[in-house]
């Protein structure tokens, strides 16, 4: 899902950010080794592989031969990529000019990861402690409901009834773009908000966590610290138990915030209390590599407009509320249909037919999903058709210019405009043309010059 | 020196246009401050807004835009 990718690719610019010698400090945790080797594009994928047991530096030259002329392209946003985090160190060397080495603790780190195999990073606590832990379809339903509860709090719905004991400080925090928040008026969803619920779980995820990263600073945490805590909890077993007094303070205050976004589930013993982790938090580093996993869809859309959504979730009601007009609820169904009315609502609030149409594909009922189209292909034209009878109308600020003097003066004039990109329309029987506002002020000085 | 007007480029497909036109000529020439084709016009920039709503109103009542309310019991669910 492309969501994904771009929100993904985000956290690792954040991660690309970083000064250089906390990155040289992430780079000593072997987990953070693999969760950015997964990030990367394909073709750095291969060359961090390729060069991964040669010790010496190897010249742009003889990487050049690598690659295919029309290659080109991707290879420079590969070499970008890994020289913006660190991966690669760039020497001069005058007989054989540039040439790229490995970051030598990200490589043994890897080497180690590929020779001795992946090993977990903490023990899970043997089950005489424990007793009895959550099965995983437990874990999995309290995971949902900790996150679902954690949403419709977000977007401020009257159907959240249980609270997450998340600060209100902070839910502000996660508000901030996603809700308008101006004084005396109750907030409403902007449109990224809007955009914000139909992504799928892992996007919405990584949003959050990347609000949570930014904002770190403010709550005394090291984001560094915290990039690397959240990549190394990804790396736990789902399920599996382990013991709170292996972490540090902050690790342990950031646990208890990932626990009402259902990324852990904490628990206490007689003596000890651990953590366990939750699909949503060993998902992390695996959304950052392509594949994406198809979750369990529950809409059905007819060819007469008339849409079922199996689902008991609230959340499901309120995002399917943002295009579509609900008639009625039962306990496991929700029935509505898609209008030209509740169509267009969602429009004003800046969602595309594009958006709609990809949340009914992506969460088609299984019973639908096998075929093709998933949704009626009559639904899917209708949505863009009627989006685009909106945008019938074409605008664009401009500036308009009349009588100039002679042709010259007017074809030079149209030249400078098509250079700046900025020509919107000319006339030349007439000698007049339109162009963008934004070249209006080098244009007003071109036509100064020329007078001189 | 050639004379500058600021304005926004509108453009459209004709009947739109024509309809855009009809409401300048009724209110005097209040919108359009050029008339450059039959797809294209420059408006003043003041009354875009005021322009996209009034026309946007007519479109719904030329659609007949009213609330369908029928529900139709066949689906097509084996």
């Amino acid at each position: 899902m492309p969501q994904v990718k771009i929100i993904a690719r985000n956290f690792m610019d954040m991660v690309a950010a970083l000064p250089a010698m906390k990155l040289d400090q992430l780079y000593q945790n072997a987990f953070i080794c693999e969760a950015i080797l997964r990030s990367l594009p394909p073709l750095a994928k291969k060359y961090v592989i390729q060069m991964l047991f040669i010790e010496e530096a190897v010249t742009v030259k003889s990487m050049e031969e690598w690659v295919l002329p029309d290659g080109m392209s991707k290879h420079k946003v590969a070499i970008d990529r890994l020289l913006q985090l660190r991966i690669f160190s760039e020497t001069f060397d005058r007989s054989s000019g540039t040439s790229y080495s490995l970051n030598p603790t990200f490589q043994s780190n890897l080497q180690k990861q590929i020779t001795c195999g992946g090993v977990l990073p903490r023990e899970p606590m043997p089950l005489t402690i424990t007793n009895r832990l959550p099965s995983l379809e437990d874990l999995e339903a309290y995971a949902l409901e900790q996150w679902e509860c954690f949403l419709l709090q977000l977007i401020n719905s009257a159907q959240a009834e249980k609270m997450t004991n998340i600060s209100s400080s902070m839910m502000r925090i996660f508000q901030r773009g996603l809700l308008t928040q101006r004084e005396k008026e109750p907030p409403r969803l902007t449109e990224s908000g809007f955009q914000f619920l139909l992504m799928d779980t892992n996007a919405q995820l990584w949003y959050i966590i990347r609000e949570y990263i930014s904002n770190s600073e403010e709550r005394d945490v090291d984001s560094a610290d915290l990039i690397s805590f959240l990549l190394e909890l990804s790396f736990h077993a789902t399920g599996e138990a382990y013991n709170m007094n292996t972490l540090t303070e902050v690790q342990r205050n950031t646990l208890k915030d990932l626990a009402d976004l259902g990324l852990v589930k904490l628990q206490q013993g007689r003596k000890d209390s651990w953590f366990i982790p939750t699909k949503l938090a060993t998902n992390l580093s695996v959304s950052l590599t392509d594949s994406s996993s198809r979750k369990e869809g529950f809409v059905v859309l007819e060819t007469n407009f008339r849409m079922y959504a199996y689902s008991t979730s609230k959340l499901h009601c309120e995002i399917l509320r943002l295009f579509s007009r609900i008639e009625y609820q039962l306990p496991n169904l929700i029935v509505g249909a898609i209008t030209k009315e509740s169509l267009y609502n969602a429009f004003e609030n800046g969602i595309t037919s594009e958006q709609i149409i990809s949340f009914l594909q992506q969460n088609a009922h299984a019973r639908v999903a096998d075929r093709i189209p998933s949704v009626p292909e009559n639904v899917t034209d209708q949505i863009r058709l009627w989006e685009s009878d909106l945008n019938r109308v074409e605008m664009t600020p401009a500036h308009f210019y009349d009588e100039f003097p002679s042709r010259d003066v007017f074809e030079a004039a149209c030249d400078f405009a098509r250079e700046y990109g900025g020509l919107l329309w000319e006339d030349s029987k007439k000698m007049r043309l339109v162009v963008k506002t934004d070249v209006h002020m080098h244009m007003r000085e071109h036509l100064r010059r020329q007078r001189q | 020196m050639p004379k500058a007007v600021k304005g926004v480029l509108l453009q459209c497909d004709p009947p739109q246009m024509a309809m855009i036109l009809k409401l300048n000529r009724e209110t005097n020439q209040e919108y359009v401050l050029e008339e450059i084709d039959e797809r294209t016009c420059l408006v003043r920039e003041n009354r875009v807004e005021e322009l996209k709503s009034r026309v946007k109103q007519i479109m719904d009542q030329a659609m007949g835009a009213t609330p369908e309310d029928d529900i139709d019991e066949d689906s097509d669910l084996e």
